[in-house]
């Protein structure tokens, strides 16, 4: 019986591309299995949403592969995996994308491709920097990262110079200023506040039973970024502690 | 999941972080912009900007703990 003809694939070079995002260096676990072999691959992730690639060669097409986390507690949002297929070194197909975690694969076939930012993202409380006395909160979008800010809360402790010191947080694209949110009560001298914006509005502890102002959970912010205070008549002895922010985060490659 | 936060204070801004948040994930300062006399705010020359990509060292920084 002669042999069965070699198809067009069979005679290109083909591998199979990984490439991946991820918040923390992790270990992606490729599994498959095609027609001429078994198909097993531990893949490194970077360790700051930078992208990282690694190829498994193979001699056939793949039939069935999935990809997932090796550590545990990894949630949605975190890491992102996209696996494609080569001939010749060219990308011919898109085999399976999306976010991975320990318990939740992405596969090939059938399964769903989704970009990175779609979907629910990772909620995060993430401690920002103390400023020195005098200098305003500044923290900024991570490289690689999208933001939806869903609440800031933070100290201000006014020195004993006598001003109406009026709490603004300022969203910025990394040079202008977009919007300003802003607190109606003012904090005078030797007060000592805790300011929270959320979807609510503003609080700070000069009105402690009303928001004001506007929410801020519809702000979808990119890398570079900014949201800072922005302090009327801020004194060089006032003091903002380090603020706690609560965001749902996604990446963006 | 290892938590080794290292806490730094900004030599440019004097600013006080950990370099880790609890979660493991790294945390990247950037400093605030600074006022003018007129209440103008900018960016500051100065400024650090540990995020990957930007790599700006400002005035450098120093380890507290």
């Amino acid at each position: 019986m002669p042999p069965l003809p070699r198809t067009w694939v069979e005679d290109k070079s083909i591998d199979i591309l990984v490439e991946s995002y991820s918040n923390a260096a992790r270990t992606i676990q490729i599994r498959g299995i095609s027609d001429a072999e078994q198909i097993s691959h531990d893949h490194p992730t970077n360790s700051d949403r930078s992208i990282a690639s690694s190829t498994i060669n193979i001699n056939s097409i793949p039939r069935y592969l999935t990809a997932k986390c090796a550590a545990t507690g990894v949630q949605r949002g975190a890491c992102y995996v996209k696996v494609s297929l080569r001939a010749e070194g060219n990308k011919i197909a898109t085999l399976m994308q999306g976010y991975i975690t320990d318990a939740a694969s992405v596969f090939f076939p059938g399964g769903e491709n989704t970009s990175p930012i779609e979907g629910p993202g990772l909620i995060r409380s993430i401690t920002g920097t103390d400023p020195a006395a005098g200098a305003e909160i500044s923290e900024t979008v991570p490289t690689g990262a999208r933001w939806r800010l869903l609440s800031l809360t933070a100290s201000f402790i006014a020195s004993a110079t006598a001003a109406n010191r009026i709490a603004r947080l300022a969203i910025t694209d990394g040079t202008s200023i977009l919007c300003y949110l802003q607190s109606g009560t003012a904090i005078t001298a030797n007060q000592n506040t805790n300011n929270t914006w959320s979807a609510n509005g503003i609080r700070n502890t000069g009105s402690p039973n009303s928001y004001e102002g506007d929410g801020i959970s519809e702000y979808r912010l990119p890398a570079g970024y900014k949201i800072t205070t922005a302090t009327q008549n801020i004194d060089t002895g006032d003091n903002w502690g380090a603020p706690q922010m609560l965001v749902e985060e996604w990446i963006q490659p | 999941m290892d938590t080794a936060m290292t806490k730094y204070q900004c030599k440019t801004c004097g600013g006080i972080y950990f370099d880790e948040q609890p979660d493991g994930i790294a945390y990247y300062h950037t400093c605030p912009w600074v006022e003018d006399k007129d209440g103008n705010i900018s960016p500051n020359p100065d400024a650090r900007d540990e995020n990957p990509g930007k790599d700006k060292e400002g005035k450098g920084r120093e380890k507290m703990s």
